[in-house]
This record gives structure tokens, sequence and C-alpha cells, in this order.
């Protein structure tokens, strides 16, 4: 079944280059989109599944992961008809082929447990979405992808080398072998320290330049505010999350190494600057899709800080990803009618969207209460989980600054989206009439959001719980 | 005897690193890095000679990193450079005396970095380690001090040249299956980099990368 699922969208990539048209391209996507969820959701009843020996194993992070972005990505296939129909035509053969090799590669590299196959498949993954922000081909398209597959290659480069010194530092000075499987890693064998330290080091700046941590987010705002606005919910949402994989794979084997508190320091510097840096740039922004690049860094140093504070903190950065994935889901894809309706972002031109598109008004306004941390949606759930972490670690200043810089974000987020759903909208505006399928995907990922702020389900709750005990003092 | 010759190709690696700080043409500075992939590649098979007896997987890696590095990579760069008839200098925004002297400071860094990382087990030569990581604080240098988008890629083909030195600290961790997929990866790096540039030229009529910046908050 881990087959199917690890080598449907790889064959069907192949099969999208050899469609006759256009029009065959996006019910491939579509089809493996429902097929995927399917394979994932029975991975859920029937427990562990591995592939290729210990190569690929679907372990409780794996599954964590492996559900957000196939639902994430099930949402965005169905968007993509109504985003596609109302965009500029463009080929789709080489847009179709990268979608689907961007997200077999995110799978891959979600249940890998050798960190050199994790590194392959999401370094695959990055080249892969490249094309995808390009999609458009603009000049200012090409400056961010330019400007992403550079910092990109950079951060992963730097993740190779942390992968490498992790080996070095597991090798065993009698014997001189050594491994990169994470079983092994996590079987308590003893470690040279100073490789371990710049180990993580490299790891947590490689990977975090891809989750895009301030201050390595250079590239976010950019390629954020020039992809089309559903490859922007699928990086958000997917890539960033396998790169926070990577950190969390990499936390859990200091953390049973004995190096929590190291690894913790530096979680907790990364997660607090990068949500100074959202805090100091959603103030005033003037575009709605490099707003939402700031509130993801700012939900990536949440990530992080809460990965800080040990098993508690674990779980809520977990809970945190799943309803990341939800709140970028709803607001990119809100962006991309809101984009098409008036042909810009730019907050300041787009006034009264409650009254010209109402449906796409009420998703901005819940994606918007959402994305401000306010209850009864998920993020509330996830950010108090954090906040409860810090405080039970004695980190009073730090969960002073965390307040204070999520305060801030959300007057900056209220400034700037209410009047886009509410403001005066020019007079003699008609409401449009949405296609189901441009309202229809945000519309469920917004009572994901808001499901997940009242209950989470039992097998999710497990999955979280048996992810963050890595986390744990041993 | 191998271990002269290794620590020959590694002092090469190191040299043409520097060189290529030092050049002022990109031609040039695509000639140095060809061999200085070429020096680098060599090194496994060195370090494999004067310990065990050699596999056929480090033939076929050998051959890989050849194909790809010293053949594929140059070949893809000099073409994007002549099909974009950008002028041939490489414009630094340092000056090229000063990058050599950076360049040199960083090489010092490097072996005081190497010497604060004592290694589980005796490395198959003293320098590997500080030519690994020499390399890679001057692809780093190399990328940020340069404008011109195919410089910079070749400051990034240096970086990784670094960490594929350090990769041979580990020839058993890394099946060799992952090894080619690393391989396999930098490739399609190159590949799309080498088709932004190409977009890049006919956008801007150039390939300099400083023109990129209308995207700002």
């Amino acid at each position: 079944m881990l087959a199917i699922l690890l080598f449907l969208p790889m064959v069907a990539a192949l099969a999208s280059l050899r469609a006759p048209s256009d029009a065959w391209r996006l019910p491939i996507v579509q089809g493996v989109a429902v097929v995927e969820v399917v394979l994932v959701a029975l991975l859920f009843v029937q427990g562990p599944a591995t592939l290729f020996g210990r190569y690929l194993v679907v372990d409780a992070a794996a599954l964590l992961v492996l559900a957000t972005i196939w639902v994430l990505f099930l949402g965005i296939a169905f968007y993509l008809r109504a985003y596609l129909a109302r965009a500029e035509k463009r080929p789709l053969q080489a847009f179709v082929f990268a979608l689907l090799i961007f997200i077999d590669a995110l799978s891959w590299a979600t249940v890998s447990q050798h960190l050199g196959v994790f590194w392959v498949a999401l370094e695959a993954a990055t080249l892969a979405s490249a094309p995808l922000i390009y999609f458009h081909q603009s000049a200012k398209a090409l400056e961010a992808t330019w400007k992403y597959i550079i910092v990109g290659s950079v951060g992963i480069a730097l993740a190779l080398l942390g992968t490498i010194f992790l080996a070095v530092a597991a090798t065993d000075p009698a014997t001189g072998e050594t491994t990169l499987w994470l079983p092994d890693l996590l079987s308590g064998r003893a470690f040279s320290k100073p490789w371990l330290h710049a180990s993580f080091v490299f790891l947590l700046v490689g990977y975090g330049t891809k989750m895009g941590l301030a201050p390595m987010h250079a590239w976010k705002p950019d390629a954020y505010g020039e992809a089309p606005p559903p490859v922007a919910a699928l990086m958000a949402g997917g890539l960033t999350t396998c790169a926070f994989l990577g950190i969390v794979r990499a936390t859990a084997v200091l953390a049973r190494a004995g190096e929590a508190a190291f690894a913790s320091s530096l979680l907790v510097l990364l997660g607090l600057v990068s949500l100074g840096v959202a805090a100091a740039f959603v103030v005033g922004q003037s575009d709605l899709r490099r707003l939402l690049a700031y509130s993801s860094i700012e939900n990536m140093g949440v990530l992080v800080l809460g990965l800080g504070f040990g098993t508690l903190g674990a779980e809520g950065a977990m809970l945190q990803v799943v309803n990341n994935a939800m709140n970028k889901g709803i607001m990119f894809l809100v962006a991309g009618n809101l984009l098409q309706t008036y042909g810009t972002t730019a907050i300041g031109s787009v006034r009264g969207a409650l009254t010209r598109t109402p449906l796409t008004g009420v998703l901005l306004m819940a994606g918007a209460f959402a994305a401000m941390g306010l209850p009864p949606f998920g993020l509330f759930v996830s950010e108090v989980t954090v906040l409860r972490a810090v405080l039970a670690g004695g980190a009073v200043w730090t969960a002073s600054l965390y307040l204070g810089f999520l305060s801030i974000i959300f007057l900056g987020m209220a400034a700037a989206f209410l009047p886009m759903a509410q403001g005066e909208a020019p007079a003699g505006t008609v409401a449009i009439r949405e296609p189901w399928s441009a309202t229809l995907p945000s519309a469920c990922f917004a009572v994901g959001a808001l499901v997940l702020g009242v209950y989470v389900p039992k097998p999710l709750l497990s999955l979280i719980h048996a992810v963050a005990q890595q986390m744990g003092a041993h | 005897m191998s271990s002269v010759s290794l620590d020959l190709a590694l002092v090469l690696a190191l040299v043409l690193a520097l060189a290529m700080l030092g050049t002022s043409r990109i031609g040039t500075a695509i000639r140095y890095f060809s061999l200085q992939s070429a020096a680098v590649s060599l090194v496994p098979l060195l370090v494999q000679m004067s310990g065990r007896e050699v596999g056929l997987d480090a033939f076929v890696l050998f051959a890989a990193t050849i194909g790809l590095k010293v053949i594929g990579v140059p070949v893809l760069l000099n073409r994007s450079v002549r099909e974009a008839a950008v002028l041939t200098e490489v414009e630094p925004l340092v000056g090229y005396g000063v990058s050599l002297g950076l360049g040199g400071a960083l090489v010092g860094l490097s072996f005081g970095l190497a010497r604060g990382l004592p290694l589980p087990q005796r490395p198959p030569s003293d320098l590997l380690l500080p030519v690994a990581f020499s390399l890679l604080l001057i692809g780093l240098l190399l990328l940020v001090s340069r404008t011109k988008a195919v410089t910079q890629v070749l400051g990034y083909l240096v970086l990784e040249n670094g960490i594929f030195l350090f990769g041979l600290l580990l020839l058993d961790a890394m099946p060799s299956l992952v090894e080619v997929g690393i391989l396999l990866d930098l490739f399609v790096a190159v590949f799309v980099m080498g088709i932004l540039i190409f977009h890049i030229n006919r956008e801007f009529d150039h390939i300099d990368s400083h023109q990129l910046d209308r995207l700002k908050d």
C-alpha cells in the first residue's frame, strides 16, 4: 500500500507528460489526490507500514505529516480548476509534471528513515517547486524563483553538511562504523559531542532556510508573493512542514543523546527571531500575499519555539503543523480568488470583499480570525499549548516576548484584513457568483480549522503524543 | 605513495578555489571549477586505494562525478554564458585583491575549525578537513561577493565540492544509491539554474542578478 502511495504520483507525473492535451492533466492530478487521501486514511486504520526494508517506514511523525500534506493537496487539486480557468492561459505540461513530482518527493521525504534519503527527497521537492513558482513567467516571478533557488540550494547544501556531520558524530571510535538510520541514531548510542553540536547547527540552519525561519527567510515573501496562490499554499503548508520534520528528527536525536538543552537554546532563539521579524513586517504590509508569507514565518517561529520546550511544547508544535496547513490553505486560496477578482492582492486596492465576492469575503474573515489566533480556531489551541509549555519551562522572558510579538502580529493583521473584507465597496458593485471549486476547498479547510479548535480527533492526538514523547528527557 | 597524491589532489582543489576568487573571466572560472571537480572526484578513489581494495561502486561513483561535475555542469554553464551573450567579466562587489585576502583568511579559519573538531577516527589525510571547510567558506564568499548569476552558481558549486569532501569522512554511512541521488539532485539543480539564467537574460537583457531587486518591502 505504501508502494502505491509513493509511486502513484510518480507514474501519474510521467503519464501526464504524455497526455494528449491539457484537458486531461487536471483530472489526473485530482484523481491522484483522491486516491492518495484514501490511502493515507487506510494507513491510519492499518497502522505502521514499511517498504524497502528499513528505508521507508510510516511512523507517527510521518503519518501526521503525510495526512497534512495530502489533505492540503486534495483541496488545492480541486481549487486549481477554478484558478486555472480564470488565470492567463499557460501550457500545463511542465506545471502538472512538476506539481506531481513535488508532492511525491515530499511524501518520500516524510517516510524516509535514512537521513540521506530524506535529504535527497527534500532537495528534489525544492527543485520541482521552482517551475511552479515561475508558472506565470513574469519578470517578478523570475526574480522570486532565482532568489528561491539560490537561497534554497545553499540552505539545503548546509543541511547535507549537517547530515554528514551527524554521521561523523555517530561514528564508533573503536570499529569506525557509523550510521544515518533514525532507529540506530535513536537507540542511545554514544556521540562525539562537538560534531553532534555542529551537526545540529547546520541541520537547523539548512532545514530552517527551507522552512523560512528568520533570518534565513529572504526568499519567502518574494516566492509566496509571486507564485500562483495555490502553489504558495502548498509550499507554506507542505514544503515547510516537511523541512520542519527534518528539524524534529534532528531534535529527537539530540534529546536521546542527552543534549536537549543545547538543541532547545538554538530552537528558542530562532523561534523568537522569526516571531520578531514577522511582527516587524506584518505591520503596515502592503500586499496580502507577502503578509501571508510573514504570517508563515510567524507560524514557523511558533513551531521551533514549541519544539524547544520539551514534550508539551512538541505537542503544541505538532498540532500547530496541522493548523498551519489548514490556515494557509484557507488564506492563499482566498488570496487567489481576490487576485482574480480584483486583479491584485495589494491590501489598499482590495475593499469590500464581503459585498463583491460574498463567499470569499466570509472565508477571508474566517481565515483572518484563524490566522490571528482567535478561538475557536485551531491555531489558538496550538499557540496556547506552546505558551503553556514555555511557562512550564519557567522561561518568563521568552513567554512575554512570545506574547508581545503575537499581539503585534494580531494588530497588524486586523488592520490589514478587516478593511479588505468589510471596507466600502465602490458604488454600484454587483456581487459575483464564484464557481464552487473556487470556494469549496477553502471552506473545507475552514471547517477543518474550526473542528481542530474545538476537538482534536483521537487518532491525531495519539500521533501527536507519540512524536512528542521522543522530545522528552531520557 | 597514494597518501602523497591524496594530499596533492586536496591542495590542488584548494588552490583552484583561490584562483577562482582571483580571476576576472567567467570562462576561466568555469575551467578552474572543472579542474577542481576533477581533483575532488579523484579523492575518494585515492582514499580507498590507500586502505582496502577498491569496489566497483567506487569506480561507478567516480565516473558519475566526472561525467556530471567535470564535463556536464561546465558545458551547461558555458552554454548559458554563450547563449546569454553576457560580458565575460566576473564583476565582483569587492576587488580581486580583497577577495583573495579574504580567501586566505578563510583558509586560515578553516584550519582552526578543523583543529577544534577532532575526528572520532583518524581521517585519510590531515588536509581533508581543512580543505573541505575552505571550499565551503570560499564557495559562500563567491556566492555573496559576485553579481553575475553564473558566478553565483559557481560559488554554490564550490560549496558543494566542499561538502563532497566532507562526505568522504563516511564512506560507509551513505549507501551508493543515496550518493547517486545526491549527485543527481545537484545536476538537476544546476540544470534548473541554467534555465533560469537563460530566462533572466531574455527578460532583463543581461544576467546581472543585482537587477533582480524589484521585490522588496
